[in-house]
């Protein structure tokens, strides 16, 4: 019962999109205020650790699952979590797992997409405040308070962004999202490359002391000391970051993968796809604020930039640095494009679902879409605080990513077979994996995710992030909220955040419900396999 | 820089780039392959 669906058009354009779906805000954003909080060099050796053990294996299972999915014509999660599970467990069992995957699938591309594309957004408005000059001579923390508190702003730059994504999208895989990565991902690498020339050229422009080679430096010494002392904390925020920066457990990497023929190579291809953005998370973007922030701001500042690293310690360096605004414009582009070529891939999963499970059109889905991600990402638009787009990342960011990865191994790997994953997995294969890789895909993989969710869970538990304790109130009043605010307004805040992911994943539920019962409804009836590819 | 970050910097980066340029280079010599 195979569905004429769209597939990629060349190779290079496949990985590019893949690349470009992996390289977002992750890569040059997340990763070095993970790298400066985490102790540097302390931080590199889990983090390659996690690449190796977590981020290559998942990688690999996302893409066999997706591609399985596409051969029956489905590009979303549930109805392939279902296909891979209902022979070991029977369809009318198998539904339930179809579900899971479905309101993961679903939940993840709203939730994220509700408050990551606003931080594209954000990337977009200061693009033209580097190029205008609007915040040099400025306190730039303030001058990013009021971006934030200024709602107009920030709705027309997140606007903008989600038209732009509508316009992408709506033309579909082939002629596209492919044809605009293949401009973008180049001009990325290449806005990339010009900055971190300059980064690594900067000298020492105020202090003798401070330098980008001395922001290297701190990165790439291997600190044991820090890394004994903080072991647990460390390794959970390196395989958090591999998990982030890969976008697994996303269903976005299944969703690309979907629109591969079925004997096209899924084990070199994803390899490609994890140098590439290794490549610039690693080199490139390892190599630009921290090292930038250590020449202009000195180790202290650039180690406690945090998540304001990017968007209030290093607009104080463009308003020093010879030709800042140009520069300053490049880094932010830089970050609209990593940012921009991601969300076109939540924003695709969405679309298909609209487009494959209850068959509307690709552009009026577009736009229903774009209408329900605007709904979604409103309140989070309309919140001064940041307090909204916090917890939902505290949920979405490190917690629903890792629940879904697991899945990913449950039912590609232990429902599937692993014999028939293996077999699936070497289908139209440019390279073979060794056969010692299985056994870190079977155990491995899910027992460091279990070790990931069981830590993440014991931190929300002792910060009372389950319970709304006064505690946990109290330190998103005080650490949390760009503005000062009260505890009140903290509170209603998180409810919020949490009725609205509460809500997605009914609605998540319910649709990939339907969806599977739409098409193998018979089966499930029957409790028996009918429909094959 | 100091010798161990240097040399860490060395591995790290002539990892990545090696497996990048292995991995791409195959992809694409595959597909012309295919097309031929």
């Amino acid at each position: 019962m195979e569905q004429q669906r769209d597939q990629w058009a060349t190779k290079l354009g496949l990985i590019l999109a893949m690349a470009g779906n992996a390289i977002g805000l992750g890569n040059f954003w997340r990763f070095p205020y993970q790298l400066a909080k985490n102790g540097g060099g302390a931080f590199m050796i889990p983090y390659f650790i996690a690449l190796f053990f977590l981020g290559i294996p998942v990688m690999w299972i996302e893409w066999t699952i997706g591609r399985y999915g596409g051969r029956y014509g489905h590009g979303t999660l549930g109805p392939m979590f279902y296909l891979m599970s209902r022979d070991r467990l029977k369809p009318r069992k198998a539904l339930w797992l179809g579900i899971i995957g479905g309101l993961l699938g679903f939940s993840v591309s709203s939730l994220l997409s509700s408050y990551y594309y606003q931080i594209i957004g954000w990337s977009a408005a200061y693009t033209y405040y580097s190029l205008t000059g609007a915040y040099f001579g400025q306190d730039t923390y303030k001058f990013f308070v009021n971006y934030i508190s200024n709602t107009g702003a920030v709705v027309f730059f997140w606007g903008l962004t989600m038209v732009l994504l509508g316009i992408a999208v709506a033309q579909g895989v082939s002629k596209g999202i492919e044809r605009w990565v293949k401009v973008m991902m180049p001009a990325l690498y290449i806005f990339a490359i010009i900055l971190v020339i300059r980064a690594l050229t900067l000298g020492s422009p105020v202090k003798p002391e401070w330098s980008a080679i001395k922001g290297l430096e701190y990165i790439w010494t291997p600190d044991f000391q820090t890394l004994r002392q903080h072991f647990f904390k460390i390794s959970l925020a390196a395989a958090g970051q591999i998990f982030f920066t890969l976008s697994l457990g996303m269903g976005i990497i299944h969703n690309y993968a979907s629109y591969l023929g079925p004997e096209d190579d899924v084990a070199l291809s994803g390899l490609a796809t994890v140098s590439l953005n290794e490549f610039a998370e690693v080199i490139l973007g390892g190599s630009l604020a921290i090292p930038i922030a250590f020449a202009y701001l000195g180790p202290e500042k650039a180690i406690k930039g945090g998540v304001g690293l990017a968007y209030i310690a290093l607009p104080n360096v463009f308003m020093n640095m010879p030709a800042g605004r140009i520069f300053g414009a490049f880094w932010f582009l830089l970050l609209w494009f990593a940012g921009f070529t991601s969300a076109i891939a939540t924003y695709n999963y969405l679309v298909a679902l609209l487009e494959e499970d209850i068959h509307i059109d690709r552009k009026k889905g577009t736009w229903l879409v774009f209408v329900w991600l605007f709904i979604l990402g409103l309140p989070i638009a309309l919140d001064k605080t940041l307090l909204l787009l916090t917890d939902m990342d505290s949920w979405v960011g490190s917690y629903f990513l890792v629940i879904l990865g697991f899945f990913d191994v449950v039912v590609g790997l232990w429902l599937f077979g692993v014999d028939r994953f293996w077999e699936e997995l070497h289908k139209g294969a440019y390279i073979k994996i060794p056969n010692w890789f299985k056994p870190i895909m079977v155990y491995i993989a899910p027992f460091y995710m279990l070790i990931l969710l069981g830590g993440n869970t014991w931190d929300y538990i002792r910060g009372g992030v389950f319970t709304l304790t006064p505690g946990y109130l109290e330190y998103l009043v005080k650490k949390q909220a760009l503005i000062s605010t009260t505890v009140q307004y903290a509170k209603k805040m998180v409810i919020i955040s949490r009725a609205m992911i509460l809500v997605v994943i009914i609605i998540g539920a319910v649709e990939a419900y339907m969806a599977i019962k739409k098409k193998y409804g018979e089966e499930i009836k029957k409790n028996e396999v009918i429909i094959r590819a | 820089m100091n010798g161990g970050a240097l040399a860490f910097l060395v591995f790290a980066w002539g990892t990545i780039f090696i497996m990048m340029y292995w991995s791409i280079s195959k992809l694409l010599q595959a597909e012309k392959q295919g097309k031929a």
